[in-house]
């Protein structure tokens, strides 16, 4: 079994899932999810084995099969996995397949289910496939899929209004950063006659001025503005959580979302040569890293408050990639893959307890005793993980990143970077403390979870063990393997232990002034924002960017489709009726001319043969 | 000595021609119009023979083309006014500004 | 002297031709405009006198001024209806028409004055007699004395189809 031949079954596994699930007959649910399930399962097998065997090799395994070839550009279909592509492809596969199995007891008693394994199969297979393209022309196909598979799954309950809305907004608004990737794709194809990854990283640099450069790096930045829900185009993802638990805990948590980084990672080399696109992509992730953070201060909903809390970390992950640290970017987008989804997980257990209620202070009206023990342990690891607490893998990431930016003297970023952290432990804290209070200090809700048989038992239990496990120690299990690739040192100096003071500090800060307010048995429910004037106003209208955005959408696209309408009927319509009219009233106005008279005709025959003669004679 | 040059006879024939394509032109009635193409055939003849008789050419050529003329122009006016009668018959009218059939 | 008079003569021959084809087109009254034109075509015939076409304003005297004149008063007075209605003028063509005939006019004395005449003037030279007329008419040009004829048989045989009566209808 060759290395190229795990990586083919890695990538195709979940492609064969997706296209026996679809094609099965209508009544073959159980063996469509069965296929699924096993096929993921066999295609996250292949891919870890692959990582053990290929991981530090410095040579990639490159594949490719042309597809169309001009000049010297050529789009090609293919692999390049190196050690980032290699990480990524595990990441992806892993968590994905998890999910699915998460997805059986999750989805058990929908009527779609079929339908529902078929997408998030193909989902994975559009993900996995964009990870180890080879050419960039590709990976904006593949790109375009996951955005499709995407609105196919946030609009999965489609009888219902707000999905289906939800589902265009999402896929509205990062269609609109797609067109930045696309013009990125061009440009590249024209400037530096290649869209091959391994060329663009190491030799396109030197092929575009620096002007030129500064314009891919905004365009692509675009693309992944709107894909990894960066400020203004983020505010899709809260919305896109009216689609399944699974959904949100799979694409907008851990992959999806997480394209966008991967992408400028992966392009990081071509990308860092511009100092100002670096300078643009720190700024715009830390004002969403800020702005997602205080909208989940006094958010209710939970699955919201982990939204929130995903695009707060995607933007911490590209002020990173911004600020220079790719390897930093990159770990915590791993890192925070695993807790996140895990999270996710949790949050559609508690959501059924809470008999099918997403507000966490419903959760809390559920007795201690009927939450299941190992659910509130998982949720308190993954927030302490989220919140960067020392040994959880989110505090290595975090701790890369800030060890980093002290390193670099970026002072301002830091500091950035040390609030967003303070309030992101503030509101994890604020929602693990609130799902786990015991429901006799606000009336309780009784819960029951139902007896049912041992499979789903396991399907619900197992996936978010595993990732726990992974989140508190894979980190250090696999320390000595991953240490230089995500350039952890573990020397530390002087500097290092004064980091880790300052951010262990501001931690616990964040966690205590939460506790203070929501561990008691009297507990607020907004905490110390209704202290600052005004910011519990600007919150719950989202700092108006769905006004905005909504403005946008009435004035100028709707303007604009008015427009094209309105020339088309009244310009292009009007012009080739008219040419037909011009032609009837032209004929008219000749046959006016017949009158029958004829003496007139005579006249005028008399007068021209008077104009010849007097030109003749003028010659 | 007028009688013995070219031009006079030409400005004549000149004149008579345009009289006539005046009454072409203004005459209302058919046969006033018919009246009018006499006097162009006529001004065709006067110019006829006098370049016969000022030119180097075979004095009988003049006169011979002028003899057709006079000979066609005696066909015309037949076949002209069978036409006029005919036309009568049918449109009660021989005003020509009347007999518009051909318009558009 | 001879001269003078044959000018004078010629003058007045001119001035009876225009006048008569004048008063021709001017005119209301239609029986008018035909005497009119009979008293130009005698004019006409006393300029071909002084062309040397003897024969020729013979035949115009007897063809045109008394054949064709005729027939056409004979139209006009053998159908009364026709002959009927005085037209009241309009000003507007009157003046259109004059124009252009005043223009054509203009056009064809300036040609007649800039052209390079090569005129031979003497009298003498030539055979302007009938019989040298009737030697060329018959020896140069018998197809079109010919055919003259024919023409002459159609166009009788073409008004009498025209004006014929149709069968069964009043005229």
């Amino acid at each position: 079994m060759t290395d190229l031949n795990l990586l083919h079954i890695s990538v195709w596994a979940n492609f064969a899932g997706f296209f026996l699930a679809t094609f099965f007959p209508k009544n073959w649910v159980k063996q469509s999810i069965a296929a699924a399930v096993g096929l993921a399962g066999i295609g996250a097998l292949a891919s870890t084995i692959l990582l053990f065997r290929q991981f530090g090799n410095p040579a990639p395994i490159e594949w490719s099969y042309t597809w169309l070839e001009w000049n010297s550009a050529k789009v090609s279909l293919g692999y390049y996995l190196d050690d980032l592509a290699l990480i990524m492809l595990t990441a992806v596969c892993v968590i994905s397949f998890l999910i699915q199995l998460y997805s059986v007891w999750y989805m058990n008693e929908d009527p779609a289910k079929k339908r529902f394994f078929a997408t998030i199969t193909f989902f994975t297979w559009a993900m996995i496939s964009f990870v180890v393209s080879v050419n960039l022309f590709s990976s904006y196909i593949y790109w375009e899929l996951i955005g499709l598979a995407s609105y196919l799954l946030i609009g999965f309950w489609h009888e219902r209004p707000e999905p289906r809305k939800a589902a265009i907004k999402a896929f509205v608004m990062t269609r609109f950063g797609d067109l930045g990737f696309l013009a990125t794709v061009i440009l590249l194809l024209i400037k530096a006659h290649s869209l091959d990854i391994p060329f663009l990283i190491t030799d396109a640099a030197a092929l575009l001025t620096q002007k030129e450069l500064l314009v891919v790096v905004m365009l692509l930045f675009l693309g992944v503005m709107g894909k990894s829900a960066q400020f203004p185009l983020y505010n899709w993802l809260p919305d896109a959580m009216e689609g399944p638990t699974p959904v949100s805990a799979l694409i907008h948590s851990a992959t999806m979302v997480a394209a966008g980084v991967y992408l400028l990672v992966r392009l990081f080399p071509l990308i860092e040569v511009s100092q100002a696109g670096m300078q643009y992509i720190m700024v715009i992730g830390a004002l969403t890293s800020v702005m997602a953070a205080i909208l989940a201060l006094t958010e209710r909903d939970m699955k919201r408050i982990l939204a929130y809390s995903t695009v707060s970390q995607l933007g911490f992950m590209v002020m990173a990639v911004g600020a220079g640290t790719w390897h930093g970017g990159m770990f915590h987008l791993l890192t925070h893959a695993f807790f996140k989804s895990m999270l996710f997980l949790l949050s559609g257990y508690f959501i059924y307890a809470a008999h099918h209620c997403n507000d966490i202070f419903e959760m809390a009206k559920v007795p201690l005793k009927d939450k299941s023990k190992l659910m509130l342990v998982l949720l308190w690891i993954g927030a302490l993980a989220l919140s960067g607490l020392f040994p959880f893998s989110g505090f290595m990431s975090k701790e890369s990143i800030f060890g980093y930016l002290l390193e670099s003297h970026q002072y301002a970023v830091y500091a950035a970077a040390l609030f967003i952290s303070f309030l992101t432990a503030y509101y994890t804290t604020r929602m693990a403390l609130i799902v786990s209070k015991n429901g006799v200090e606000r009336g309780q809700t009784p819960f029951h979870e139902k007896g049912s048989d041992p499979f789903l038992n396991i399907a619900l239990r197992l996936p978010v063990t595993l990732l726990g496990v992974m989140t508190l120690a894979g980190v250090w299990v696999f320390l000595p393997w991953h240490k230089e690739f995500f350039h952890i040192h573990t020397d530390w100096q002087a500097e290092e232990w004064l980091n880790l003071a300052i951010t262990t500090t501001v931690v616990l800060t964040g966690m205590g002034i939460s506790f203070a307010y929501f561990g008691r048995k009297v507990y607020s429910e907004k905490g110390w924002v209704t202290l600052v004037p005004g910011l519990d106003y600007l919150i719950s209208k989202k700092f108006f960017l769905d006004d905005f955005w909504n403005a946008v959408m009435d004035k100028v696209v709707i303007g604009l489709a008015n427009l094209g309408f309105w020339s088309e009927a009244h310009i292009i319509n009007a012009a080739v009726n008219n040419v037909g009219y011009m032609i009837v009233r032209g004929g008219r106005a000749v046959s006016a001319l017949q009158v029958g008279e004829v003496q007139r005709y005579i006249l005028i025959a008399m007068l021209v043969i008077v104009a010849v003669a007097v030109y003749l004679i003028c010659l | 000595m007028i009688y013995q040059q070219l031009m006079p006879y030409l400005l004549l024939s000149a004149g008579l021609f345009c009289i006539g394509l005046y009454g072409v032109l203004e005459r209302r009635s058919l046969i006033g119009i018919l009246i009018a193409v006499e006097l162009i055939l006529n001004s065709a003849n006067i110019n006829f023979l006098a370049f016969g008789r000022f030119m180097d050419v075979d004095k009988a050529v003049g006169q011979i083309y002028s003899i057709f003329v006079i000979g066609l122009a005696a066909a015309e006016v037949a076949v002209g006014l069978s036409i006029v009668v005919a036309i009568y018959r049918k449109y009660r009218s021989i005003n020509i500004e009347k007999l518009v059939k051909l318009k558009g | 002297m001879q001269q003078l008079i044959g000018d004078l003569i010629f003058l007045l021959f001119a001035a009876i031709t225009i006048a008569g084809a004048l008063m021709a087109v001017g005119l209301k009254n239609i029986f008018h405009n035909v005497l009119s034109l009979a008293l130009t075509l005698l004019g006409t015939a006393g300029i071909f006198i002084f062309l040397h076409a003897e024969f020729l304003a013979l035949v115009q005297v007897l063809i045109y001024a008394g054949a064709i004149s005729i027939a056409i008063i004979f139209a006009i007075m053998l159908s009364p209806p026709l002959s009927m209605k005085p037209v009241p003028r309009s000003m507007t063509k009157i003046l259109v028409s004059a124009c252009v005939s005043a223009l054509v006019f203009a056009v064809f004395v300036y040609i007649f004055i800039k052209a390079p005449w090569q005129v031979s003037l003497d009298p003498s030279l030539g055979d302007y007699s009938v019989v040298h007329l009737g030697e060329v008419l018959v020896e140069h040009y018998a197809f079109a004395f010919e055919l003259i004829s024919v023409v002459l048989l159609v166009a009788i045989l073409g008004a009498l189809v025209i004006a014929r009566e149709e069968p069964g209808r009043p005229s």
